[in-house]
Parts: C-alpha cells; sequence; structure tokens
C-alpha cells in the first residue's frame, strides 16, 4: 500500500470539483454530425443544387454524398472514442482512418470527371465556402474534444476535422457544377487540406500543453 | 475482471467525479502499486516512481473522460502506458533498461504468490520476451486483465493480445518448463 503523495494529493484537492463525465462518444459524434449537417444544408439551400443533378442520376449524384456521411460518422466517432483513455481505436484502425478520407475524395472525383461535363478550374469560392460550412461542427468538436482527454490528440484533431470536412464536402458537391478533377482534387480537396492542417495543428498544441 | 456495475475503482472514481476528495486517497492507495510495477515494464525502477505520480496527475487532467459504467483499470493502465512512451521518447538516452532480478517489479496481490525462486524465474524469462508480449502477459497474469480488457490498454484487439499471450506462452514454457503452467491465455 503507497502513501500518497503530498504534492499529488494536494493536486487532488485542487482538482476535486465535481465534474460531468463526457457523454459517450457516439452521443458526441451525433451532435457533431448534425450540426455539420445542419450547415451543409443552409449551403446548398442557399446555392440551389447544382444545374446537372438530373444527368448524373442517382447514383454519381448521391452515393458520393452517402459515401461522406458514413465516412464523417465514423471519423467523428472514432475521434470521440480517441477521447476516452482506454477506448480509442487500435493503431491499424486509425491507419484505416487517416486514409479514407482522401480515397473518398480521390476516387468520387476520378468517377464524377469520367462523366464529363462542366470544368471549373482554380475557382477557389467553394474553398471559401467549405470552411464556413465546415466552421460550426469543427467548433463544437474542439469544445468537445477539450473536455475529453484524447491520448493521441493529433489523430483526434485529424478525425474530427476530417469528420466535419467531409460533410461540408458533400454539400458542395451537391451545389457545385464543376465536373473535372482539378477542382474537386484542388478545391473541394483543399477544404479537407485546411481542416487537417489545422486539426493536426491543434491537436500537437494540446499535447505539448498536457506534457508540460 | 471487471463487469459493468461490480467495479468498485470505478464506484470511486464516480465519487472523485463528484467532488468527494478522499476518494482519489482510496483510489491511489488501492492501484498504486500496480501501476508503478506496470511503469516498470518500460522504465527502470526509480523512474518508474516518478512516473506513478505523473500518471495520477494526468489521470486528475482526464477525470471528465472517465465514465463510471466502464472498467476503471484499462481507463487508468492507458493513461499510464501513455505517459510511460512519453517518458520513453523524452529520456530514452537517459534510461538504461538494464533491469537486473533485484530490481524486477514485485507483482501485486491479484494473483497467487508463486514461491520466491519460481518468481525471480518467471521475471527474469519476462524481461527476455518482446515489450508487446511482455505487457500483455503482465497484464493478464499479473493484473488479471481480460483479452478484452488489455486490447483496450494496449490499444490492440483483444485476437491480436490472444496471439501475443500464446507466443510468449510458447516461449515461457519453453524457457521455465512446465512451471509456467498453461493458463497462459486471458480468457
Amino acid at each position: 500500500m503507497s502513501e500518497i503523495p503530498e504534492t499529488l494529493r494536494a493536486a487532488a484537492r485542487a482538482s476535486s470539483t465535481p465534474v460531468r463525465p463526457v457523454w459517450p462518444p457516439a452521443g458526441r459524434a451525433a451532435v457533431v454530425l448534425a450540426l455539420a449537417a445542419a450547415a451543409a444544408a443552409v449551403l446548398v439551400f442557399v446555392r440551389g443544387f447544382r444545374p446537372d443533378a438530373e444527368s448524373l442520376g442517382t447514383g454519381l449524384m448521391w452515393f458520393p454524398i452517402a459515401l461522406r456521411l458514413a465516412a464523417a460518422a465514423w471519423l467523428l466517432l472514432l475521434a470521440m472514442r480517441e477521447g476516452m483513455p482506454g477506448e480509442g481505436p487500435t493503431a491499424p484502425v486509425r491507419r484505416v482512418a487517416m486514409l479514407c478520407a482522401p480515397l473518398i475524395v480521390v476516387l468520387t472525383a476520378e468517377w464524377l470527371a469520367q462523366h464529363g461535363g462542366r470544368s471549373v478550374g482554380l475557382h477557389f469560392l467553394c474553398l471559401r465556402n467549405g470552411l464556413l460550412a465546415a466552421a460550426p461542427a469543427v467548433g463544437v468538436f474542439a469544445w468537445l474534444a477539450a473536455r475529453a482527454y484524447p491520448l493521441h490528440p493529433i489523430f483526434a484533431g485529424l478525425a474530427g476535422a476530417l469528420g466535419s470536412g467531409l460533410v461540408a464536402d458533400a454539400a458542395l458537391r451537391l451545389y457545385c457544377p464543376a465536373t473535372d478533377r482539378l477542382h474537386a482534387l484542388a478545391v473541394h480537396g483543399g477544404v479537407l487540406v485546411v481542416l487537417a492542417i489545422v486539426g493536426a495543428l491543434a491537436g500537437g498544441f494540446r499535447s505539448s500543453v498536457l506534457r508540460r | 475482471m471487471t463487469t459493468e456495475g461490480e467495479d468498485p475503482l470505478a464506484a470511486l472514481m464516480a465519487r472523485y467525479q463528484a467532488g468527494d476528495a478522499a476518494a482519489f486517497d482510496e483510489i491511489y492507495r488501492l492501484t498504486a502499486d500496480s501501476v508503478e510495477a506496470f511503469l516498470r515494464q518500460w522504465t527502470s525502477p526509480s523512474a518508474a516512481k516518478d512516473l506513478v505520480q505523473e500518471t495520477y496527475l494526468r489521470m486528475l487532467q482526464a477525470r471528465r473522460s472517465f465514465r463510471p459504467e466502464l472498467p476503471f483499470r484499462p481507463w487508468l493502465y492507458s493513461i499510464a502506458r501513455h505517459v510511460a512512451q512519453d517518458a520513453r521518447r523524452t529520456y530514452a538516452r537517459r534510461w538504461s533498461k538494464e533491469v537486473g532480478v533485484d530490481e524486477l517489479p514485485e507483482p501485486p496481490s491479484p494473483v497467487a504468490e508463486p514461491d520466491v525462486l519460481m518468481r525471480d524465474r518467471l521475471f527474469a524469462a519476462l524481461e527476455k520476451l518482446p515489450p508487446d508480449q511482455r505487457e500483455a502477459v503482465w497484464l493478464s497474469r499479473v493484473e488479471g486483465m481480460t483479452s478484452v480488457e488489455i486490447g483496450k490498454v494496449v490499444g490492440a484487439s483483444p485476437g491480436a493480445v490472444k496471439v501475443r499471450i500464446h507466443r510468449a506462452g510458447i516461449k515461457l514454457r519453453e524457457w521455465l518448463g512446465s512451471d509456467f503452467g498453461t493458463e497462459s491465455e486471458a480468457s
């Protein structure tokens, strides 16, 4: 039986204000996902559906959206699980998770490009719109993540940012008429890249703060 | 082997979350020795003593992240493991991992104490195992955790944990003979 060191006892007394345990990971992920979806819906409502929606057909129009939403839900769930020590995903799952967002964007961009249609190129309005649509979900995610204790904060930041970003990217895909690879990868994909950088930096900052 | 609603440590942690500072003292009293022994898997004995305090300080920071319906030990040990890994990265060059039999961890109480000679042989054999197998065997045989709980601590699937324990068991049986027994796999 160990005697508790006095400094630790003092720290425990100082930290003994009542706290509420974090919600279950699925609940927290659902909150962020719902917020991201609401912001995405507002963006689509304001901009309207893409004019070539009918010619794309149900599969090409909606399958990539469903894929993005499913991947976003999974990434957000992993990010929230990461915030509870002992409940985080295993290393192989973390690696697959980091690959899934870029894979989805690249593969669906290629699919759309084969359909042909309108080339927009580097028109960066979508980048701004995507970041604006993702911002509320990213903000709430950051708040929820800060209340938890991710053992791999960089992964949690990346997964949370990419999850929120995929939902915003779904909105871009619903309204933006571009079908060219350059626009889909550089501009729509750019939303994910910017968010991933922000998420990783925030996670790295959190990690360094906890180690001090 | 913790089941939902029966974990006294989880109940203590819930009390601490509710503002009962004395519950923390009790958690420390019940777990500090085991945590220190666990930390010695990665560090020298003197460093492990320092890391115990760091583990509990981080536990205080992480107190919101524990949900009382979940088992407590995987939560605490995954924090401890992370502290040890952080420290290893920071102080890797400073620590010598040449731990003699005298410095090897004392086994905490959950399992039946083998005789001292056998214990020394077992710990010396454990030292020879690869780190991932060593910690899996330690958590299984000394801490009495299930493969699911061990998986939570080490960040691996229960299947991967069983494979590690199985492989470690083969080696330990080879080195220790039949003394090691056959119950080397976590449920």
